[in-house]
């Protein structure tokens, strides 16, 4: 549990690692890359500052890639990754709320003079973490055979369907404008235009975008530093 | 009673850097955030500066206040702190963490969330999509490099001491990487929105036209799509972002922007016009 933990803290606590892991389970890697691709896109905008609680795409992409492998829906899996991401957020919260009494564990050892307890306290600390995600996946687990009913179901439907890929389409959307919600766009507004521009009219790849940007940041920040002296 | 002219060894401070950077977070609460964390980094410190037990368990229990900063950035806050508490200037260490952990949260939720994050996750994302798994070490790479940069942190934090505060303080170099970084992020979102969110008008309509030369009617189907291409392409894509955004600004909680989206875009699918 704590090598669990502790791997997760180097990078690889992300949906794509997620999907593709899970992909690797059910026996389907791209599955799992095709899924985790558009949950980290969900995810792009959302940051735990000061330790807010947000969804977890993470766990999404794991239940995503089992639904995409069932239903062969990419947007199914699409959709079960959004709504699982959401629900285990009420977990985070209940997480990160039971550490409390852990931390008071370690209050009283440090009064009682006692180290070890103290340290003790802090390293089961990890204990809500690991409860707040291992009790939902477990349950998730154990039901998703269950979604073959829904699959069914949707398959007779075309409307649906259709509503489904649209959804699935258009969520990024958010994740993006979240990202753009703390940007200052107020000041650098035209630099989204040439990317637009590079993309929409040249077909600029994103590296491509990414190592233009690099230029363009260095070249402005070079040019202010030149006007202040 | 205090050890005075203690040196803290070698071994102490890798200790206390790895507990540090580890740990940090695995105790994180509502209430005092990271201080446990903070404490449990600095438990082979005290160890080190204080013969007795009842003395590391006092000194210890300075570090239970409120805490709560980027991890990175907290590196360097607890580098100083060590410095500070290996000259038993106690009050001088718990007032550092006070003073710097908003700013260096800032600083390393910045470099986190509008730099590394969204590009990483932007490249890879685009290389998933095509199905290579280079875009495995192309996001946790990056990420993993945040990760590790915690030890240097760390011993530029000891190394200055107090004098961190001056160098984050009145460092203006932060300020023009922080637009760089800004310049350099619009930029990939400004090309990325268009290419990753593929919505398209499906929604066509017939006219009736008459052919001059033969007299006959053609009826002739129009995709509406195309003319939006003519307009400006990927135009639905911006305006759905801009309609986000603008939630976002009005206050909506982003859980909620979730589900406004996925209501009208599932209506709009069902109907047969967005597809």
């Amino acid at each position: 549990m704590i090598i669990f933990t502790a791997l997760s803290m180097g990078g690889i606590y992300n949906p794509l690692i997620f999907g593709v892991v899970t992909g690797l389970v059910v026996g389907d890697v791209k599955l799992g890359l095709e899924v985790g691709a558009t949950a980290a896109l969900l995810d792009i905008g959302f940051y735990t500052y000061g330790g807010a609680t947000t969804p977890d795409y993470n766990i999404g992409a794991m239940f995503g890639t089992v639904v995409y492998k069932q239903s062969g829906s990419l947007e199914q899996g699409l959709l079960v990754a959004t709504v699982v991401g959401l629900l285990i957020s009420w977990f985070d919260i209940f997480g990160r709320g039971v550490t409390t009494v852990f931390q008071h564990g370690g209050d009283r050892a440090l009064a009682n003079k006692d180290i070890k307890a103290f340290e003790r306290w802090h390293l089961l600390g990890t204990m809500g973490w690991f409860w707040s995600r291992f009790i939902p996946v477990f349950i998730g687990m154990l039901f998703i055979d269950k979604y073959q009913v829904i699959a069914d179901f949707i398959a007779n439907y075309a409307w649906i369907k259709n509503g489904l890929v649209v959804i699935g389409k258009a969520l990024p959307a958010v994740g993006f404008a979240l990202l753009l919600s703390y940007m200052d766009i107020k000041h650098f507004w035209p630099f989204m235009l040439v990317g637009y521009a590079l993309f929409a009219y040249m077909n600029v790849p994103t590296i491509g975008l990414a190592i233009i940007g690099i230029a363009l940041g260095y070249l402005f920040t070079v040019f202010m530093k030149k006007q202040e002296a | 009673m205090a050890r005075t002219n203690a040196k803290l060894s070698e071994q102490a401070l890798k200790k206390a850097a790895s507990r540090h950077n580890w740990t940090l977070q695995w105790c994180w609460n509502y209430e005092r955030m990271q201080a446990s964390g903070f404490a449990y980094a600095m438990v082979p410190i005290m160890k080190e500066l204080y013969d007795n037990n009842d003395e590391v368990c006092e000194n210890l229990e300075r570090h239970m206040q409120f805490y709560n900063c980027h991890p990175g950035g907290s590196a360097v806050i607890m580098g100083a702190a060590v410095a500070l508490e290996e000259g038993y200037e106690t009050d001088m260490s718990d007032s550092i963490k006070v003073a710097l952990m908003g700013p260096l949260a800032g600083i390393g939720d910045t470099i986190q969330a509008v730099l590394v994050k969204p590009i990483a996750y932007i490249i890879a994302a685009g290389l998933a999509a095509d199905g290579s798994f280079l875009s495995l070490p192309v996001i946790i790479l990056p990420l993993l490099a945040l990760f590790l940069a915690r030890w240097p942190l760390f011993k530029w934090g000891y190394k200055r001491s107090v004098a961190i505060l001056e160098d984050i303080e009145g460092n203006t170099d932060f300020n023009t990487l922080r637009k760089a970084a800004q310049i350099l992020g619009l930029t990939v979102v400004g090309g990325f929105v268009p290419s990753m969110i593929g919505l398209a008008l499906k929604y066509t309509y017939a006219r009736s036209l008459t052919d001059p030369t033969t007299g006959e009617t053609v009826v002739k189907t129009v995709a509406l799509q195309d003319t939006l291409d003519g307009i400006l392409p990927k135009l639905l894509p911006i305006v759905l972002v801009a309609f986000c955004y603008w939630l976002l600004k009005k206050k909506v909680n982003p859980v909620r922007v979730i589900l406004i989206v996925a209501v009208i875009a599932f209506v709009l699918g069902a109907l047969g016009i967005l597809g």
